[in-house]
């Protein structure tokens, strides 16, 4: 029986028709030509009619012919021999499917632990002869070698040992290494099983497979083996925001968790706020099937030094790892700032640094109150060491020195908070050369639509326009209105709070570097900013103060599988040592372009991070699940087939289905190359049969 | 072709230059009445002996020979051949096929050229010229004449003729072979493009009635080489029938059957002692004309 593997190119075969039609055309069209000596070319047109037709026919079957061949050779026609005839020598590979919803538990039996029962059987049902290869889809076995092999007892055993990653595993990234495997196979007979849960977020469109992905694909027999039953009851903690006052001690901890249900009954249970092993507060949440919700609850920040905590569901269901989701600040007993302001002897009323101090503290002066800042002011020449801080407030007038720059870039970069007051808009050509922007090197930026970033909490955007609406609208020409980009540092992403008329970055926080930089450009062309000039703005410089000190204590969580960054290229040559919730402590080199970058993120929780001076690196970090892995509704075996690109896929859900499936796999052999050369055969014949006819013509000339 | 000092179409100041020193001496004997370069059949007085015969009574006595009455002791009459002048009868193809062209001129220019010149040529050297135009029948007839208005009347009649109708030679010719009483010469300008056994009879018709017949065989360049590439409907210049005809294939066949053709007429030309000369529009008339009239007075 026939097959083709390209079946799409079939549709060439109407191409054959084109020889034809320009016959037709060319008959239809023949130019008249008046001419007088007809007795004689109405002879010779009688006596040559026949050859003539016969030449034309055979010429016309011979590019229709070679039209349809190639149609045929590109198609890729497969002769399947008969079903039982000896299979030797086929390569196969297992794609096994171990993200983390592969960990689910139904009737008492995870998806992971069918799923080895099918790779054992797969791997059993191997003749001699035969190689073959294992691939997994998550991390970190997803980057273990993968090679064919006719070790199939070492391919067992590294079966067993796999285990269900806390990872969104990458079905498009496995099929494109089995891909590559195939690729550079030799064998006639190729075979891929999958072994998935199907997943509807995990199995990847076809279309989206890389074109060589699928090229390589075509042909390759699949047998994909479903582990997973009907969605199975999953109830879990999808996101988590943390809303501080700076962290400072004595202040508010809000802790917003997403939780979701996919329970076909509405579901009851409690939700618990953890905070460093005790647990502060609970709620009893009620889902109705299928839905989500955001539950908010607060604790009080009790002490200073490292805060690590979790929204916790306590309840039993498929998947346990997404049941809980985990934060981590530094907690702080005041708010260290500094305001370095110019050595010009001004009158004190006349600076920004006099109205600035005012905004922070606003008790200073009376002594009565507790300000959660602890400012100082500084003029340029006494700043000193800048590492003791958490914010720096920069008042800009006249030139900074360049001792100055190097430690505020310093500062910066190692992760301080730098908030500068311009003397000129710093996107003007000119500006200071030690922006951080420009420091870290900024290759591109892209707009990072529907990134939701904590600063969202600082009322700018459109937010601070609806705070000065109230406003004379010339106000606005003194006020920048911000916006949140990605920016593209090469290596590290960074996030970019970047002025929303032209999009010069002003604000980054990279997290490779943790530099956070905010530039108020107000009334450029005035000597001071109009920091004064509306008591709107002094609110402003208060809450970004507290984001930029909240936004250092907590770092943005990292999804299991995904790399951490830690530190920029050359902060830290000798590394970092981080400590895993498990309690291992590990070096963690610089990698070849000298930035920080942590990769074993499989295990969830809070990881610490410090320097090899013992000092503590920010807050750590913390990996939660990646939520699109909660969501276990599955895909039809049809869909399954379509994504997989390989329509005559074989989905089977049990041992025994499986040998019915690899019975009925019929042995192919391929006929493109043939059909090719018989492309190239009748092209010859073509071109020697045009020869004759044009040769005729020539030789007669 | 360019506008010529003579004021006629076909007869160009060329061909006037070049038929300067040449003249058409009849091959044959043809029947004259005014004196010229042609020997008659008629012995009369001239200067050229012919021959003796014996005197019979009312011969003019002037013309006895004494010498041989000397010898002989008979009366002898000197008898001489008579200068006479030619008469000469051009006909002209105008069937349309006559109207092909595939250069600049058609051959029926090519042949009212080829008239032309002719023409002036016989009235120059005092001769009498015609000129018959036909089809499939007679169109126009002009009787010898030798004066330049005579000529006058042939150029005007030349360019006044449209070839048009289909080819009718070897009935015409029979009609004219019957009409023309006295011999002379005549010359046929045509494609030929008819039943060649019937053209040979027409021709042997003339011959029998003692003219000299030359023959200018009128084809285009492109009906000698086919050079045509692509396939093509060839529609017939007399008929409008459709053939259509992929060249590459034709070509060989076509130029075969032509060559027969030719051949054909070359042989019976030559059998029924016909001049045939082959003319190829492509080349300039007056050169294809004076190279033929050169070869012909060479050979006497």
């Amino acid at each position: 029986m026939m097959g083709f593997l390209v079946p799409g190119f079939l549709f060439g075969l109407a191409l054959a028709a084109i020889p034809l039609v320009i016959h037709l055309i060319y008959r239809r069209k023949a130019p008249q030509v008046v001419f007088a000596a007809t007795r004689f070319l109405k002879v010779a047109a009688r006596r040559t009619a026949r050859r003539r037709r016969i030449d034309n026919l055979m010429l016309l079957l011979l590019r229709m012919l070679l039209l349809a061949l190639l149609a045929f050779a590109l198609a890729g026609p497969v002769v399947k021999r008969a079903v039982g005839s000896p299979r030797a020598g086929c390569d196969v590979v297992i794609v096994v499917d171990n993200s983390m919803s592969m960990s689910a538990v139904e009737d008492g039996v995870s998806r992971s632990s069918r799923a080895k029962q099918a790779v054992d059987a797969a791997l059993s049902r191997l003749k001699s002869g035969d190689l073959a290869a294992l691939i997994a889809t998550a991390p970190p076995d997803a980057d273990g070698p993968a090679a064919f092999t006719p070790d199939i007892s070492g391919l067992r055993a590294r079966a067993a040992r796999l285990c269900v990653s806390n990872a969104r595993g990458s079905l498009a990234a496995a099929f494109g290494r089995a891909a590559a495997l195939f690729a550079g196979s030799a064998s006639f007979e190729k075979l891929m099983y999958v072994v998935t849960d199907l997943q509807s977020n995990s199995f990847p469109d076809a279309k989206k497979l890389a074109d060589e992905t699928r090229t390589a694909l075509v042909g390759v027999d699949t047998v994909i083996y479903d582990c997973g039953a009907a969605a199975p009851r999953n109830i879990a903690v999808t996101g988590l925001s943390v809303a501080t006052q700076g962290g400072v001690v004595g202040t508010a901890l809000e802790v917003t968790a997403a939780v979701s249900s996919n329970s076909p009954v509405e579901e009851t249970f409690p939700v618990s706020l953890l905070a460093n092993g005790e647990r502060l507060a609970s709620r009893a949440v009620t889902l109705a099937p299928g839905s989500r919700s955001n539950v908010s609850m607060s604790m009080l920040v009790a002490r200073p030094g490292p805060l690590s905590g979790a929204v916790s569901i306590e309840t039993s269901d498929a998947v346990a790892a997404d049941n809980r989701r985990f934060f981590r600040l530094v907690a702080r007993d005041r708010i260290r700032a500094l305001i370095l302001k110019s050595d010009d002897r001004t009158p004190e009323f006349d600076d920004d640094a006099f109205f600035l101090r005012r905004a922070l503290d606003p008790f200073f002066v009376q002594g009565g109150g507790r300000s959660p800042f602890d400012v100082a002011v500084k003029k340029y020449g006494e700043a000193g060491d800048l590492g003791g801080y958490d914010t720096v407030y920069l008042v800009l007038r006249g030139r900074l020195p360049d001792v100055l720059a190097g430690a505020l870039a310093d500062y910066a970069l190692a992760g301080g908070n730098l908030v500068v007051f311009p003397a000129a808009d710093p996107s003007a050509a000119g500006g200071a050369p030690w922006l951080p922007a420009r420091l870290l090197g900024v290759k591109s930026a892209r707009r990072a639509t529907g990134e939701a970033f904590s600063i969202s909490s600082l009322d700018t955007g459109d937010a601070l326009l609806a705070a000065f609406a109230e406003e004379p609208p010339a106000f606005y020409n003194t006020v920048h209105v911000y916006d949140y980009w990605l920016m593209d540092l090469g290596d590290a992403p960074a996030k970019v709070l970047a002025r929303f008329d032209t999009l010069d970055p002003a604000i980054v926080a990279s997290s490779a570097s943790g530099a956070r930089v905010v530039l108020f450009a107000l009334a450029p062309t005035r000597t001071m900013s109009a920091l004064p000039a509306s008591q709107l703005f002094l609110p402003l410089v208060y809450e970004i103060s507290y984001h930029l000190v909240a936004s250092s204590g907590v770092l943005a969580e990292v999804f299991a599988g995904d790399p951490a960054w830690l530190a920029a290229p050359g902060r830290f040559p000798r590394g970092l040592y981080v400590t895993s919730p498990d309690g291992r402590e590990r070096l963690v080199a610089p990698s070849e372009n000298g930035a920080v970058r942590y990769d074993d993120t499989d295990l969830l929780g809070s990881y610490r991070v410090r320097s090899d001076d013992a000092a503590a690196v920010g807050a750590g970090f913390c990996v939660n699940a990646d939520p699109a892995e909660s969501d276990l509704s599955r895909l039809h075996a049809s869909a399954a087939r379509r994504r997989a690109a390989n329509p005559s896929a074989l989905v089977v859900s049990s041992v025994p289905a499986l040998d019915e499936a690899l019975a009925s796999l019929k042995p192919a052999l391929a006929l493109g190359d043939i059909f090719l050369y018989a492309v190239v055969a009748v092209a010859m014949f073509e071109c020697l049969a045009a020869n004759r006819v044009s040769g005729r013509s020539a030789g007669e000339k | 072709m360019p506008a010529n000092p003579t004021g006629y179409r076909f007869l160009t100041a060329n061909a006037v230059n070049r038929l300067q020193n040449l003249s058409l001496v009849a091959r044959t004997v043809v029947d004259g009445f005014v004196a010229g370069l042609h020997r008659s059949p008629y012995h009369g007085f001239s200067v050229e002996f012919s021959e003796h015969r014996e005197y019979s009574p009312g011969d003019n006595l002037r013309y006895i020979d004494w010498q041989a009455y000397g010898r002989t002791d008979r009366y002898y009459v000197k008898q001489f051949e008579e200068e006479t002048n030619l008469r000469c009868h051009i006909l002209l193809d105008a069937s349309a096929s006559m109207a092909y062209g595939s250069g600049e001129v058609t051959k029926f220019e090519y042949g009212a050229y080829l008239a032309a010149s002719l023409a002036y040529l016989m009235i120059r050297q005092r001769d009498t010229v015609g000129l018959v135009t036909f089809d499939a029948d007679i169109r126009s007839r002009i009787p010898p004449g030798a004066t330049t208005a005579h000529l006058d009347r042939l150029l005007v009649e030349l360019e006044h003729t449209r070839p048009s109708f289909g080819t009718g030679i070897a009935s015409t010719f029979h009609a004219l072979a019957e009409n023309i009483k006295k011999r002379g010469l005549i010359i046929v300008i045509s494609d030929l493009f008819d039943d060649e056994r019937e053209i040979f009879r027409a021709l042997r018709h003339f011959r029998h009635k003692k003219h000299e017949v030359i023959i200018f065989h009128v084809l285009d360049r492109y009906e000698l080489t086919f050079p045509f590439a692509r396939i093509s409907d060839f529609v017939d210049a007399e008929t409008r029938e459709k053939i259509q005809a992929d060249p590459r294939y034709v070509r060989r066949e076509y130029l075969k059957e032509l060559n027969a053709f030719l051949d054909n007429l070359r042989r019976g030309c030559a059998e029924g002692f016909i001049e045939y000369v082959l003319a190829d529009t492509a080349v300039p008339f007056e050169l294809a004309l004076t190279s033929y009239l050169d070869k012909r007075k060479r050979l006497g």
